[in-house]
């Protein structure tokens, strides 16, 4: 394993545990590893904080009770400061619903303690590999609580502006007509459309226009000019693909 | 939980389209076809047209009134990236390269 793993880049973890102990054996076990390295070490939630913003780790192994310890602030410290950290919560027990809160709350995975090892080390690994580590046993049950607890439909989260730029789009209205018609900038619609697209998960007008026609959205019809410097109706241009956002 | 990209989906959508292209001896021809699914970048169509790979050619495809509230139509120009078989019938895989939504009022 090491073998393989050699001349990649090292994986630059911090160790966030009360217990010295474990933090001894995972930094021993992490230093085993050709693409593993233990940059620092935290014993409560103030030094994790201070350290990782210091040493800015790619995967930060957090104990669960540190960040209770810490009201829960801790966590979205790191998450809010270090974005591209990959943080792993590690416990000696965790309920499902904790743990399912720590995902949805951004956290790459939960790995309990009592695991063999080498689990650690693979957990690492595939953390960074943008994959979600959980505990054996909690997998199919996560997912039937991630299914329940599932946001509705993308379509269920556009808002009624954006259903009406949707709208005005399926008319081959361009940003700039939009704008005036609804008395906005040109910048606001285009925000607009770039979070319709985030939501929806399309990449141009022309997918989410089939996407609202596969989808069968239910969109408003346009309504009268809300501003005085609206384009006149029936005096539209076509809208090119060259038309950003 | 793979981290995923955002690529350009195929939507499975069956519309009347109607295609225009020129031979390699520039002789016009045009023909009804039909939609299999449009992509943000490409469609496949079925039509009984026989277009041959690298061959330019403009589209229109009507888009439903259902949805549109107008007639709306996207009016493009593609090329064909292969010739296709879509259950029993011919069809052609094609890449579009420009694309407008038009009011059909505005075509007239």
């Amino acid at each position: 394993m090491p073998a393989a793993n050699a001349g990649k880049k090292k994986i630059r973890v911090m160790i966030a545990d009360q217990e010295g102990v474990f933090r001894f054996g995972l930094k021993r076990l992490f230093g085993a590893e050709d693409d593993l390295r233990v940059i620092a070490q935290a014993a409560d939630p103030g030094k994790a904080l201070t350290l990782a913003l210091e040493f800015k780790p790619d995967l930060i192994f957090l104990q669960a009770e540190m960040v209770r310890l810490a009201n829960i602030e801790l966590f979205a410290q790191l998450h809010h400061n270090l974005p591209d950290a990959k943080v792993v919560i590690t416990a000696s027990e965790l309920s499902d619903e904790d743990a399912l809160s720590y995902v949805q709350n951004g956290a790459a995975g939960v790995i309990l303690k009592a695991v063999d090892p080498e689990l650690f080390v693979k957990c690492a690994r595939k953390v960074m590999e943008n994959e979600v580590w959980l505990p054996k046993k909690q997998v199919a049950q996560m997912a039937k609580m991630l299914e329940a607890s599932e946001p509705s439909r993308p379509r269920d989260t556009l808002t009624s502006r954006e259903k009406t730029i949707i709208s005005y789009l399926m008319q081959g209205w361009r940003n700039r007509e939009i704008g005036q018609h609804l008395g906005i900038t040109e910048q606001t619609v285009k925000n607009h459309l770039r979070a319709i697209y985030d939501k929806v998960g399309v990449s141009d007008r022309l997918e989410l226009v089939l996407y609202a026609i596969h989808q069968r959205l239910e969109l408003p019809p346009i309504g009268p000019a809300e501003s005085s410097s609206a384009k006149p109706a029936g005096a539209k241009t076509p809208v090119s693909s060259h038309n950003a956002a | 939980m793979s981290q995923e990209h955002r690529s350009s989906a195929r939507i499975p959508l069956e519309l009347v389209a109607h295609i225009r292209w020129k031979d390699l001896w520039g002789r016009p021809g045009e023909a009804e076809a039909k939609t299999v699914n449009i992509s943000g970048n490409g469609l496949l169509l079925t039509t009984p047209a026989r277009l041959e790979p690298e061959m330019p050619f403009a589209f229109t495809v009507l888009l439903p009134r259902a949805i549109t509230r107008t007639p709306v139509e996207l009016v493009g120009e593609g090329r064909v990236v292969r010739r296709s078989v879509v259950g029993e019938t011919e069809g052609v895989a094609a890449v579009i390269d420009d694309y407008r939504l038009q009011p059909l009022e505005a075509s007239a």
